[in-house]
């Protein structure tokens, strides 16, 4: 026996999926003997822990963000530290509810594979690492980056380098290639980050493209649209299994950019008196 | 119709299934269905092959999905999708068996297997494989309760390995046939363990 059977592509032809036992195996060695309650997720889901209560009006976004903010402030999403001026975002957009008792927030990055920008990308960076290089020509290059991915099918997507293109088996960079794109979502609950989605869009079988609206995570049934002018989204979590799914949540909201952090105080003085 | 992912938890039951904790099991060899065709890894696997059905708080059903018992003592694999909601469980056996499911041992979320120990003794077991070995192109059989159909059985291929990146976790795609209930039913392959 070697596996699992678990999904299946609805509308594609014999496009279902196992998991293999291998798997199986490696839990079965893991597990503790020490048996556990069984997960109830359909009961747990509502026993969460209520929002503290304070003013009126869109409060809830408000209490995101701050849990946000206090992540941000704390470099939460930001790499390099001290000894640098600034700090560069590890996401690139954090994402707000619209429902007023939220205390939930998520943030993403999203990855594809554009032939030119890889291309474009090589050619930009041999130059910015000689210093003979001529500015304006670095720079012409620079935007030819960024026309490329603001003009992609969806504009708020990171291209790979060539570099880091290759870092993925030849299958892989296949699949890339095919139009595949990635979005890692982060999920955080009152500051915790609780849940990390991986969404996919330009999903291809048989030269037919199948996630072709919205991102999709196949794994926890959720669907991700988003607006690229004004960057709002809507999160649909199904729950089922029959012949149709059925709508567990859906959520609206705002995505925004995440901003770079300074490690630099404001070049001002406190007036005195 | 836009195509959309569909993760085949287990369909609403309409019968109210009654937990029995008889452990009746006869024997306990160990289901080894190498090298044999397909009515015989049917006939073989059907002992070890079971529906789990998920009840809420007041008893009623509201899930169903395929498992396989791995050891005497009844521990069941299946998708962990298929218990995740519900706060009790029973396990039956094609036979008309029931046994109360005594709770989880472990389970791993993201990969979506869980590991479940069903409440008996000397129940009949599926040995594992090697999934490592499986190649594209091999014959398959899948085994499980679709619609509560129980131990329906439907061949195909092993399509592809996917992975998306190197390191990843890797899904076998199939061309056999599943549908809602048959989450967590076993997978076997014939081409290679009938030289």
């Amino acid at each position: 026996m070697i596996g699992i059977t678990t999904l299946h592509l609805k509308g594609g032809e014999n496009l279902n999926f196992a998991i293999p036992i291998n798997d199986a195996k490696r839990l079965l060695r893991t597990n503790s003997s020490r048996l556990q309650n069984l997960p109830d997720e359909l009961d747990t889901a509502h026993t969460g822990e209520s929002p503290s209560t304070e003013g009126e009006g869109p409060r809830a976004t408000s209490i995101a963000r701050r849990y946000y903010q206090q992540l941000f402030d704390a470099g939460a999403f930001s790499s390099g530290g001290k000894g640098y001026l600034w700090t560069a975002p590890t996401v690139d957009y954090v994402c707000f509810s619209d429902e007023p008792d939220s205390d939930t927030f998520f943030t993403f990055v999203a990855h594809g594979y554009d032939q030119e920008y890889a291309e474009v990308y090589a050619k930009w960076f041999k130059l910015v690492t000689d210093s003979s290089s001529d500015f304006q020509e670095v720079e012409k290059y620079y935007r030819r980056m960024q026309t490329i991915e603001r003009t992609a099918d969806y504009p708020y997507l990171h291209f790979f380098s060539a570099d880091e293109f290759n870092e993925y088996t030849s299958a892989a960079q296949k699949v890339w290639r095919d139009g595949i794109r990635s979005l890692m979502a982060h999920v955080y609950e009152k500051g915790v980050k609780v849940a990390s989605r991986m969404y996919h869009a330009g999903y291809k079988f048989d030269f037919k493209t199948v996630f072709e609206d919205a991102w999709w995570d196949s794994h926890e049934l959720s669907k991700l649209s988003i607006e690229p002018s004004k960057m709002r989204y809507v999160r649909t979590d199904y729950r089922g299994g029959e012949a149709d799914w059925r709508i567990e949540t859906s959520q609206a909201g705002h995505c925004e950019k995440v901003a770079r952090r300074s490690n630099v105080a404001p070049c001002t003085s406190p007036s005195g008196p | 119709m836009k195509t959309r992912f569909l993760m085949c938890i287990a369909q609403l039951m309409s019968v109210l299934v009654v937990a029995s904790t008889s452990a009746n099991a006869q024997s306990a060899p160990t289901i080894k269905p190498q090298g044999k065709d397909i009515p015989t890894i049917a006939k073989a696997a059907s002992g070890s092959i079971v529906s789990i059905v998920m009840s809420d708080k007041d008893g009623k059903p509201i899930a169903q999905g395929t498992g396989f018992i791995v050891s005497k003592d009844g521990l069941v694999v299946t998708n962990y999708h298929v218990i995740a909601e519900g706060s009790s469980a029973v396990v039956k056996l094609p036979d008309g068996a029931f046994y109360a499911v005594d709770g989880v041992l472990a389970f791993d979320k993201v990969r979506d297997v869980a590991i479940i120990k069903a409440h008996g003794q000397n129940f009949r077991i599926l040995a594992l494989g090697n999934s490592d070995r499986v190649q594209v192109g091999e014959e398959v059989v899948a085994i499980g309760n679709p619609l509560s159909l129980e131990s329906t059985v439907s061949n195909g291929i092993v399509s592809g390995i996917r992975a998306v990146k190197e390191d990843s976790d890797k899904y076998l795609q199939i061309t056999a046939p599943i549908s809602p209930g048959s989450s967590g039913g076993p997978l076997f392959n014939i081409t290679r363990l009938a030289k």
